[in-house]
């Protein structure tokens, strides 16, 4: 079974702000539950200006009790008292010349229950009317400076999985051709 | 800063993600970058996480899940047209 959701929207913040808070974003108030955030490789090519980045994250929750009596034991491998971690892994691509960053998050362990995948788009708007000294250093170096640094568009899609579900339906088909036979 | 998940590695994470932070908002993101200033800093924090990670089991889960990712990233973090 799989489910998508998607949506869009503004930040009323320039695509730099934006960036860095993307890889300030733990620890938080809000988001206690993040244990611990390690970077695993980071890459960047001068010629491109491209940054690349792997970070894991260490996620700490409880699961509802209900929650626990419906998943195998095996499968969630949860205490008995319901809590659980998960390591997830993220992984990011910052253009700051084309002026755009594109993120993965997704779940490593868990998968055989749902696997999670998180993508955000961050987009520099285009300029609307690019002064002529714009145009001159863009022509020049490539580079948009940004006169209005105070909007980041934003695509958010995300990708849920869930094998269990598959399983129960090929359970389902099975006895379905049975019944029919 | 965040904790790293081996408390062993905190400090020389701090380390790098304090530089990291300096060089990421004061010169990539002003387009002065000339190569990663923090790399020797990310070595050593490296060293450290990658024997926790091992130590913890966890290195093999890590490297499964990227290998599994690589088609996926290929086709998603491919340079892109716009």
């Amino acid at each position: 079974m799989v489910k998508v959701y998607s949506s869009n929207y503004s930040y009323d913040y320039g695509f730099s702000a934006v960036s860095l808070a993307y890889f300030l974003r733990y620890p938080n108030p809000y988001a206690r539950h993040v244990a611990s955030t390690d970077t695993i490789s980071r890459s960047y090519d001068p010629v491109t200006q491209r940054l690349t980045t792997v970070r894991l994250h260490l996620k700490r929750s409880r699961l509802p009790p209900a929650v626990l009596k419906v998943l195998p034991k095996s499968s969630v491998g949860a205490s008995s008292d319901g809590s659980t971690q998960s390591f997830i892994l993220e992984k990011s691509v910052v253009d700051v010349k084309e002026g755009w960053m594109e993120t993965e998050s997704r779940n490593i362990d868990w998968s055989n229950v749902l696997s999670v995948i998180e993508r955000q788009t961050y987009r520099r708007p285009a300029l609307a009317n690019p002064t002529a000294d714009e145009i001159t250093a863009f022509q020049r170096d490539g580079t948009i400076k940004v006169q209005d640094d105070d909007r980041t568009d934003v695509a958010v899609s995300v990708t849920l999985k869930s094998r269990i579900g598959e399983q129960l339906r090929k359970r389902r088909q099975r006895w379905g051709e049975q019944a029919g036979a | 800063m965040s904790a790293s998940l081996a408390p062993e590695c905190n400090e020389v994470k701090e380390r790098y993600d304090s530089c990291f932070l300096k060089w990421y908002s004061e010169k990539y993101l002003r387009g002065t970058a000339k190569t990663d200033e923090c790399e020797p800093l990310f070595k050593q924090y490296k060293t450290c996480l990658s024997k926790a990670l091992k130590e913890r089991g966890i290195d093999q889960m890590l490297e499964e899940a990227r290998a599994d990712n690589k088609e996926n990233d290929a086709e998603y973090l491919k340079p892109s047209i716009r």
